[in-house]
């Protein structure tokens, strides 16, 4: 019983986590990235709790807690304070247009259904749909990153594909010590940081977040 | 025999239900927007307010504007009596997922001709408007019920809530990616937000509304009244295809009743989950559209690709 619910919603987490860099590749609006981004990292949370629903330790409640606490709540909320404090609340516009992009997504599902990645996929054994779906969201995370002129938008792309690659080791069973998550969070919250001290500091000098004007950082 | 019961309970049951998801959305709306609100029981008063009014009809008007209400509402009505509500055990032809496509193609089709028939200014964009939505928005209806169709090996909506049963499991990132398009099909074909405002007249963007200017009195509760229906069709498809634990596969009464229960209550849950959608989003604008619809196609392309 355990076993299929935690399966279930391992299952739905996946699914939600697709959708969110579905919804980071259509959304027009920074805060709505930063919500997505929130969204996002809680099914991090579940996923990370969901393989041991049958034997739950301190170990994994407390890697669990910190998560929430640095990606579903204390990240987003510094982007958020940023992106209100400084005024650019919409995204940048896109190499690729919204149809173009999304038959991208369908191409990169195609790639990683294929024969290609089977091993990869197969590392989760009997999950292995649930592990192309987590493979296609580390590449479309890739793909929002090189697609988005904005540096907003490749900041959400970083840390997407941050959660997905988590995503990703938990399903295939690539764990690795509680020391070695809490490092990745710490990583993750000083990135964060740097990230709001610096993208404003951009904007102020450059005056727009798009990249393609940033041609004056190599001088 | 009890099977021609049901399907003539199932008749009654779609437009007599329908108006009360509507009632509890704008009672839900109202609350959320810390107002007292209509009773949910206020869109049967319309309804019944507009039934007993006479009708003013334009001299321009051809046979399509006098009889297309009575299509449209015949319409929802076949299509209310052929999706799997009650039980899976009534298997009609009509049940087939491209006939009911088909069905409501055809009342969109009628829709956009009384929107037009009179000449006004107003039907023709709305009428306009209208197409262009059904154009992504039919092909995404079709795409979001294949994987199920792929899943459960049959086209038929009642077969294919009986079958999905015994590989839901083993489905499910298809099937939630599947229901995720399915609900923005949902609100295209309802006409509710981000896609129309279904309150207000007033908008230079509406669609559905303004299809509607040029009737008046027991046309136009027809209209409105096929309107709910079509709402509640989606929704029953929603929950029936989408959760099919609570369906009942046999015909006696105490499954049917504890099955109808279960039914109501993922419909209430579902309607409660549009009133918040449309209390926190604004209508987008129309050139927007066509992307949100494609994201949902795209969404079931993936889920056709996983249930392959």
């Amino acid at each position: 019983m355990n076993m299929s619910l935690s399966l279930a919603v391992i299952q739905v987490c996946v699914v939600l986590l697709f959708l969110t860099i579905i919804g980071l590749h259509v959304v027009k609006k920074n805060l709505s990235e930063a919500a997505l981004y929130s969204l996002q990292s809680l099914t991090i949370v579940v996923l990370l709790i969901a393989p041991h629903l049958n034997d739950l330790s301190p170990d994994i409640l407390a890697i669990a807690f910190l998560t929430l606490v640095v990606k579903v709540i204390f990240a987003p909320q510094f982007l958020r304070h940023m992106v209100l404090k400084n005024g650019f609340k919409f995204t940048s516009s896109t190499y690729a247009n919204t149809p173009v992009t999304l038959l991208l997504i369908v191409g990169i599902l195609g790639l990683v259904t294929s024969s290609i990645f089977a091993p990869l996929a197969m590392l989760a054994g009997g999950q292995h749909l649930t592990t192309s779906l987590v493979l296609a969201a580390i590449l479309s995370s890739l793909l929002l990153v090189v697609n988005r002129k904005g540096a907003f938008s490749e900041v959400m792309g970083v840390l997407s594909l941050e959660n997905s690659i988590v995503a990703f080791g938990i399903l295939a069973g690539l764990e690795q010590s509680a020391v070695l998550q809490l490092g990745i969070i710490f990583d993750v919250s000083i990135w964060v940081i740097v990230a709001t001290v610096f993208v404003p500091l951009v904007y102020q000098h450059i005056g727009s977040l798009d990249v393609t004007n940033m041609k004056k950082l190599r001088d | 025999m009890s099977s021609i019961f049901l399907w003539f309970l199932q008749i009654l049951l779609v437009p007599i239900l329908s108006p009360l998801g509507i009632g509890i959305i704008n009672k839900l709306k109202a609350k959320l927007q810390k107002r007292q609100g209509a009773s949910i029981l206020q869109p049967y008063r319309n309804l019944s307010k507009l039934l007993h009014k006479d009708e003013v009809v334009s001299s321009d008007a051809s046979w399509i504007s006098y009889s297309a209400p009575f299509i449209i509402f015949g319409i929802t009505l076949l299509v209310g009596a052929s999706i799997p509500l009650l039980t899976t055990a009534i298997h009609l032809p009509s049940s087939d997922m491209f006939i009911i496509v088909g069905l409501f193609a055809l009342e969109t089709f009628f829709l956009a001709l009384a929107g037009m028939d009179v000449g006004g200014a107003f039907g023709g964009f709305g009428s306009s408007r209208e197409m262009t939505m059904s154009a992504f928005a039919e092909g995404a209806f079709v795409f979001s019920i294949a994987p199920l169709a792929l899943i459960a090996g049959t086209t038929n909506l009642s077969l294919i809530v009986s079958g999905i049963n015994t590989s839901y499991m083993h489905s499910l990132p298809s099937i939630l990616l599947a229901f995720a398009g399915f609900i923005v099909v949902l609100l295209v074909e309802a006409k509710r937000y981000p896609f129309d405002n279904p309150d207000t007249h007033l908008e230079l963007t509406m669609i559905h509304e303004a299809m509607l200017l040029e009737y008046s009195g027991k046309r136009l509760a027809l209209m409105e009244w096929a309107s709910a229906n079509k709402l509640f069709i989606f929704v029953a498809l929603a929950v029936n295809l989408f959760s099919p634990f609570g369906v009942t596969h046999g015909l006696d009464l105490q499954s049917i009743l504890v099955s109808s229960v279960i039914t109501l209550a993922g419909m209430v849950a579902l309607y409660c989950i549009i009133a918040v959608i449309e209390s926190t989003m604004a209508k987008l604008r129309f050139f927007r559209l066509p992307d949100l619809i494609f994201t949902a196609l795209i969404l079931d392309i993936v889920a056709i690709g996983l249930a392959l």
